[in-house]
């Protein structure tokens, strides 16, 4: 006799079948171990079922915990904290430096110049070498993307593949890229003679540039060797390994390399930038003079103001007006003239050394630099940075505890996508900015004076517990905890928490990063609160 | 962890409550209202509707509380009323026709080799993935499942509120837990 179908079993186990059947199948089930076993196997599933249907998990909660709660974390988070960690190291850079001149800080430019020079001459000098360099780059990027992917599959099973895929795609991009890219056509040499004039724009890609004519117009170069000892009526920005100008630029002059030498004169503004800038005893720049180098030295004069970045900076010559040095020495040689105020910015007032014999008819400032620089490094040696960090880490874990005994909807709100994460951050950034302009005017009203120092204080904390509801996500996501239980949430409080304080200490990265995991906590938490308020007022909430 | 089911209500508080004491029905109400949100929450799916649907419950039940035979359980009862509402509900959803087509269970009379029946039992601990799974069923597959293994109606209750025959009911009981199978080998693991 064949065996009954398996939702006859299945009915029979139920209690389903009616008495006729029931009695048929049981007397099947009486010569027939594997409808017996079938038997045993579809009462212990029907009670699976029962115990998980009727599960203690609160029906309104069901939705939320089939989410992975900060899905959108995994790329979302760490994509703002580059953006917002780039964003602020090029701030702050540019603020630091203060000089016109951007992106040359050229204390910590040591030998970067030649390489930079050696890249861009390997470049024009080889454009099939391209290639290799975009497959250079496209490891580096294969290196991040494993990284990434490793990272990715702790968080979220698809995002590592994917962006190892982007960089795949990218590199082969590059390399198409490259290939396609024309070669720079040029001579090994070009001149303008002695008593040749060249009229126009001169533009050129070479091994070496001399001018001993003239040119009237404007020269471009971009030359391993600049020389020019006759005359430019025009402006002149050279590029290449050693620039020299030892004749005339009625414009202004711009030249960047490893050695630039003014010996001549220029009828503009000069910019430049070296490992070695000098300008000679004759020299002279009728306008202003922005130069940058690893050692600037100046004997010539410049009319105007002078403003030097370097690591050495000396002045023999003489400034028309003001003359601003940054620099870890500064030093004004006996016989240098500094016709307006002096500005030296310096790691300590001792690096500036000034000559009895010179003068400076202005007044004489030394600022003090502050080498955060080095501090970013040094506080990893200190014993008191882990010990705060220590405390730091206990105290939000007890804090955090505590909020989730006391308030557990704190913590529900979820980062489901990366766009979850972005508009958490644009929420968060408004309070950030939002509160405090509506605590002064509530100040501003005198009665309201004690509200607004009890909303600064909440201020405060909500930025403080931001990060805490963040960990908490992270901390849940990598756990993946089965249950709502306090033990279960302190975990992954812990592994969350752990995450944050490590991302936190990183140097550079660290401090964005804590802005915007903060913001973002801000962000949750004002919506959990608008949910909540909508809930209070009868509104449903959505599922 | 199954939390510990309610004890059926004295008839007094049944009876107090037909009459109208408000406080009586409140005691039943506490006692059960978690077993109705869950029922309405697991036929309806996430969203508001579930809760809407869990207060229409008692709403009814209230009414029909006179016509309750003592003789039955309580819980059966309520949860059977709960159904129906929640059955009509997704009637109303689709518009366009019954929620139990003859056509959709001719297609499912036919028996397919599923996975081993041992899966669901042993993969308790898996309980989100199930989750999940029983909620992506499609209706006509859930609402057997959490009439028969949550509210424990018998088959031909559930038949009746389906509008199908006893022997449907085990064929859709079939594929549902087939389903549920197969979505759990799916999900990897062993």
């Amino acid at each position: 006799m064949s065996c009954p179908p398996e939702w006859t079993v299945g009915a029979y186990v139920d209690e389903g079948l009616a008495p006729p059947e029931t009695r048929r199948l049981e007397a099947h089930l009486v010569g027939c171990e594997r409808c017996r076993g079938l038997v045993l196997t579809l009462r212990a599933e029907a009670r699976a079922l029962g115990e998980l249907l009727a599960d203690e998990v609160p029906y309104e909660a069901a939705a939320l915990r089939l989410e992975e709660p900060a899905r959108g974390a995994a790329w979302g988070l760490p994509v703002a904290i580059a953006a917002t960690a780039l964003v602020t190291a090029v701030a702050s850079a540019l603020y630091e430096m203060r000089l016109p001149m951007g992106f040359l800080r050229p204390a910590s430019l040591m030998g970067v110049n030649e390489m930079v020079f050696d890249v861009l001459f390997m470049l024009r000098d080889q454009a099939f070498g391209w290639l290799e360099l975009g497959v250079a780059l496209g490891a580096l990027g294969g290196l991040a993307a494993v990284a990434t992917f490793l990272a990715g599959a702790l968080l979220r099973r698809y995002a590592g593949p994917a962006l190892l895929l982007a960089c795949a795609v990218a590199l082969g991009l590059a390399g198409e890229s490259a290939r396609a890219m024309p070669r720079f056509v040029h001579e090994e040499t070009v001149r303008i003679a002695a008593g040749e004039t060249h009229h126009g724009t001169l533009a050129v890609s070479c091994e070496s540039l001399e001018i001993e004519g003239i040119v009237v117009g404007d020269v471009v170069a971009f030359c391993e060797r600049v020389t020019i000892r006759g005359e430019v009526d025009g402006t002149a920005v050279v590029l290449g390994r050693e620039l020299v100008v030892e004749g005339e630029v009625t414009g202004g002059l711009g030249a960047a390399g490893e050695q630039v030498r003014l010996e001549g004169s220029v009828g503009g503004s000069a910019y430049l930038a070296g490992e070695r800038v000098s300008i000679g005893p004759r020299a002279r720049v009728a306008r202003d003079a922005f130069l940058g180098g690893e050692r600037v030295h100046i004997e010539g004069e410049v009319a105007r103001d002078l403003a030097a970045g370097g690591e050495r900076v000396e002045l023999e010559g003489e400034v028309g007006r003001d003359f601003g040095a940054w620099s870890e020495r500064v030093s004004i040689a006996a016989g240098a003239r500094v016709g307006g105020d002096l500005r030296a910015h310096v790691p300590d007032p001792e690096k500036l050394e000034v000559a009895a014999g010179a003068v400076v008819a202005g007044a004489t400032d030394v600022d003090v630099l502050d080498r955060h620089r080095h501090k970013i490094w040094s506080r990893y040696r200190e014993g008191t940075f882990y010990a705060w960090l220590a405390v730091g880490f206990v105290a939000s874990f007890g804090i955090g505890m505590l909020l989730y005994v006391l308030f557990p909807g704190l913590f529900a709100g979820r980062l489901g996508t990366g766009r979850d994460v972005f508009v958490s951050l644009g929420l968060g950034f408004a309070m950030l900015v939002l509160a405090p302009i509506a605590l002064v005017l509530l100040a501003l009203t005198v009665v309201g004076i004690p509200a607004a120092l009890i909303g600064l204080a909440a201020w405060g904390i909500l930025l403080y517990l931001g990060g805490i509801v963040v960990a908490a996500l992270i901390g849940r996501s990598l756990m993946k905890p089965r249950g709502e239980s306090a033990r279960e949430f302190g975990m992954a409080l812990l592994v969350g928490l752990a995450v944050l304080v490590v991302v936190k200490s990183l140097p550079l990265v660290g401090p964005p990063a804590g802005w915007v995991i903060a913001l973002v906590g801000v962000g949750l938490l004002v919506m959990q609160a608008y949910a909540w308020w909508q809930r209070s007022r009868g509104v449903p909430a959505r599922g | 962890m199954r939390a510990n089911p309610p004890r059926e209500p004295t008839l007094e508080v049944v009876g107090r409550a037909a009459s109208g004491d408000r406080a009586a029905f409140g005691d039943l109400y506490g006692a059960y209202a978690e077993d109705v949100g869950r029922l309405c929450r697991r036929l309806l799916g996430p969203g508001d509707e579930a809760q809407d649907a869990r207060s229409e419950v008692f709403f009814r039940a209230q009414q029909a509380l006179a016509s309750f035979d003592p003789a039955r359980p309580f819980r059966r009862w309520l949860l059977a009323i709960a159904a129906h509402h929640c059955l009509d509900r997704l009637r109303r959803r689709r518009v366009e026709g019954r929620l139990f087509s003859a056509a959709e269970l001719s297609e499912l009379d036919l028996p397919v080799a599923g996975p081993s029946p041992l899966g669901l039992a042993l993969a308790r601990e898996r309980r989100e993935e199930l989750l999940a799974a029983l909620d992506a069923l499609p209706e006509r597959q859930r609402a057997p499942l959490v009439l028969r293994y949550f509210a424990e109606l018998p088959y031909d209750a559930i038949a009746e509120l389906l509008g199908v025959s006893s022997r449907d009911v085990g064929v859709l009981l079939y594929r549902a837990k087939a389903r549920l199978r197969e979505a759990l080998g799916e999900g990897g693991g062993s």
